[in-house]
């Protein structure tokens, strides 16, 4: 049969072998996927690392300029702003997302009265659209009269005058972070929780027959197990926090005064609002060193987790 | 559904600051000359073109929508309806609420889509992708005795007109007369010689002006500001003033013809007044919506787009935008003044005596350059007066404002 199929020379023949052979329907089936990736992707991304190193202006022609935008961009005060900014979000919003979802996750793996409820309210930050939760996070941090300074002010008598939280720097970029946190927070814990669901309890019963206290036993038996998991959410919310876009631009338009402005925002407004698009690509450009160290050490991680 | 003009005139207000923060802002940009400014001399009438065919012709337009005076929309629609069926030309309309830099960009860098675009961004930093529209320019000047020194400031790059001024927007104090008269309290100063550049391009803003106009803004915040004025956009703004949280503010109309409608006491209670004389004398400032042709426009479609343009701005067909506007929006041409264009409420007959005094930011230059655009559109003086109340500290203010022109200048 398979001899006789080969042997046909027909072009119904010729796709079906190719269907036929794992060689051949391997690379099929990943080219619809390739190819898109490739169209909406890839030629995005080489063309913005060749704008990156141009001149290229709003309505003008690109011109290699080698590392110019490059050398330009790192003396401003303005990258060196991104940088520290784009760091300290990343890293406060993930520690703190990272504690905070194993945290719940821990508590949503106990059983107890309304835990269906519990965890479907815990999703509704996750699953609302970025652009209506940030209004409703505008209202209740608005200057001047707000739900948060009634509160913090009139009701329990916190503070004397109303807190500037979206005008003074540092409380702006404590209120974004702490929405971010608001915001992701039940990815990590839902992810988390499965993770631990999905550990042995034989193997937790051992450990507590060996004399492991619960707290013992989570770190020593239980965390080690769900660590693959543990990174690659990290990695997926590194990604998404570093370049987060949606966010600053709702609520701070990166303000005040550059205060929160980060890669993906300040790569917009040179481009768009100044019309200086290979500065603004070569800001983008700037992000992916530090994502590729993440990436690859990520993996790494796993890997060697997995091979010992 | 909010748009680019009144992003910018936010942007503006909340850079400018409302109260003392607009009043320190726009004295800096906007020093001038005590004496008001005078309308450039009107070119010679341009030889009568010829005859083009504008029929099958197609006009895209892009641009935001009047949201604080939705009145606006149907005069240009109106208008453009009929031009298009009387010259067989077809004309769409795009208004973009959020995203129109984005869209103008990708319409520029595609070559496709809008032909004219209307903008309140300064056109200094859209220079590159703008037609020339000169012989349009030339000829409504004409008609209107000479555009004011802002129109060519801001729409001419020195050697020809890259965009035409649909108006301009100026800043009234509105204030409460009725509180006024109760507390006696005095109006704010304005003008105190400070600018941003020198008439070479140098940049002019470190001086001892600038601290002057700084220092007092930090006083006249501690003593008369609201403590959230600095973080004010138009909304605050005008909903703080409606609800009688503030009493003197820079605006537009767009306080007054809402509380009419919805807060009478406070319409009843409050006036509108030029800008006060500083030291340097009385200066007004204004921001100028203007429509360009984008440069990829050609044949058949840039004489459609150049022509409809000249039609609706032609003095009879404008001066009833002006007229829906009650002041909103005024205009450039000094033969205005004797035209049927004013708001009829005599709490706006203010918009009469301001529309010549206004000047725009980074006046000094002879023409707005790509760092004068940027400036603007990056709030750099309004920055600094709000740098100014946060920090206590008029140096530390300016010399941050410095450092941003720096990388402006870095950059571009």
């Amino acid at each position: 049969m398979a001899s006789a199929r080969s042997q046909d020379s027909t072009p119904g023949a010729f796709i079906s072998r190719l269907f036929y052979r794992e060689s051949t329907l391997g690379p099929i089936l990943l080219s619809p996927g390739f190819i898109f990736l490739a169209v909406m992707m890839a030629y995005p991304f080489i063309y913005a690392v060749f704008l990156s190193f141009t001149d290229k202006v709003t309505g003008g022609a690109p011109t290699f300029n080698g590392l110019e935008n490059y050398q330009k961009l790192f003396s401003t005060d303005l990258f060196r702003k991104t940088v520290v900014n784009s760091v300290v979000y990343t890293v406060f919003a993930l520690v703190l997302k990272f504690l905070g979802g194993l945290g719940l996750a821990s508590v949503l793996n106990r059983p107890f009265v309304g835990i269906r409820y519990a965890k479907a309210l815990m999703l509704l930050p996750w699953i609302m659209p970025t652009v209506f939760s940030t209004m409703i996070w505008q209202w209740i941090l608005a200057p001047g009269f707000s739900v948060a300074n009634v509160v913090l002010v009139d009701k329990l008598h916190l503070f004397a005058e109303p807190l500037p939280f979206l005008r003074d720097e540092t409380l702006s970029m404590a209120s974004l972070i702490g929405i971010n946190i608001w915001r992701g927070l039940p990815f990590f814990a839902i992810t988390f929780l499965a993770a631990i669901q999905g550990v042995s309890t034989e193997i937790l019963e051992a450990a507590k027959i060996d004399g492991a206290t619960p707290w013992g036993a989570f770190w020593r038996v239980t965390f080690p197990i769900i660590l693959p998991v543990v990174i690659v959410v990290i990695l997926i919310s590194t990604i998404g926090t570093l370049g987060d876009f949606d966010l600053p631009y709702l609520l701070t338009r990166g303000g005040p005064n550059n205060s929160t402005t980060l890669f993906s925002l300040t790569a917009f407004t040179l481009t768009f609002n100044s019309g200086l698009i290979g500065i603004g690509a070569a800001v983008t450009m700037t992000m992916f060193p530090l994502l590729i160290v993440l990436i690859v050490s990520s993996l790494i991680m796993v890997r060697r987790r997995q091979q010992g | 559904m909010k748009e680019k003009n009144s992003v910018s005139r936010r942007k503006f207000l909340k850079g400018a600051g409302v109260v003392a923060v607009g009043a320190g802002a726009t004295a800096l940009a906007a020093c001038a000359p005590a004496a008001a400014p005078a309308p450039t001399a009107a070119p010679a009438k341009p030889a009568a073109p010829a005859p083009v065919v504008l029929k099958g012709a197609t006009i895209n337009w892009l641009g935001g929508s009047w949201s604080f005076l939705p009145e606006l929309d149907p005069v240009i629609s109106d208008f453009a309806k009929d031009w298009a069926t009387q010259n067989g030309v077809t004309i769409n309309f795009e208004r973009e609420s959020t995203n129109l830099a984005a869209k103008i960009q990708t319409a520029i860098e595609t070559g496709k889509g809008a032909n004219i675009i209307q903008l309140a961004d300064a056109p200094a930093g859209w220079a590159k992708s703008l037609a020339d529209v000169s012989t349009v320019a030339e000829k409504l000047s004409a008609e209107g005795g000479g555009y004011l020194p802002a129109a060519p400031f801001q729409c001419n790059d020195g050697s020809k007109w890259i965009a035409l001024p649909l108006g301009q927007h100026n800043w009234f104090m509105n204030y409460r007369a009725d509180w006024f008269k109760e507390a006696g309290y005095d109006i704010i100063l304005w003008g105190f010689g400070g600018k941003e550049f020198n008439p070479d391009g140098s940049i002019a803003l470190d001086s001892k002006e600038t601290l002057a106009a700084l220092d007092y803004f930090i006083k006249f915040h501690k003593q008369a500001g609201d403590p959230e004025e600095i973080a004010y956009d138009d909304g605050a703004n005008n909903t703080n003033f409606n609800q009688g949280k503030i009493s003197l503010t820079a605006n537009v109309n767009t306080i007054y013809l809402p509380a009419k409608k919805n807060f009478p006491a406070v319409a009843e209670g409050m006036n509108h007044a030029i800008p006060p004389k500083g030291p340097a004398g009385r200066f007004g400032a204004c921001t100028l919506p203007w429509w360009g042709i984008l440069n990829h426009t050609k044949g058949a479609d840039l004489d459609a787009a150049k022509a409809y343009i000249g039609d609706f701005m032609a003095m009879k067909n404008l001066g009833k935008f002006y007229k829906a506007g009650q002041g909103y929006i005024l205009p450039l041409l000094p033969k205005y003044d004797s035209e049927d264009i004013w708001p009829s409420d005599p709490k706006l007959a203010i918009a009469k005596e301001m529309f010549k005094l206004a000047l725009p930011a980074g006046y000094a230059l002879k023409n707005q350059n790509k760092l004068a655009s940027l400036m603007q559109s990056k709030l750099i003086v309004g920055k600094m007066f709000a740098q100014a109340a946060i920090l206590n500290d008029s140096r530390k203010a300016l010399d941050g404002a410095l450092k941003d022109i720096a990388d402006l200048k870095l950059l571009a």
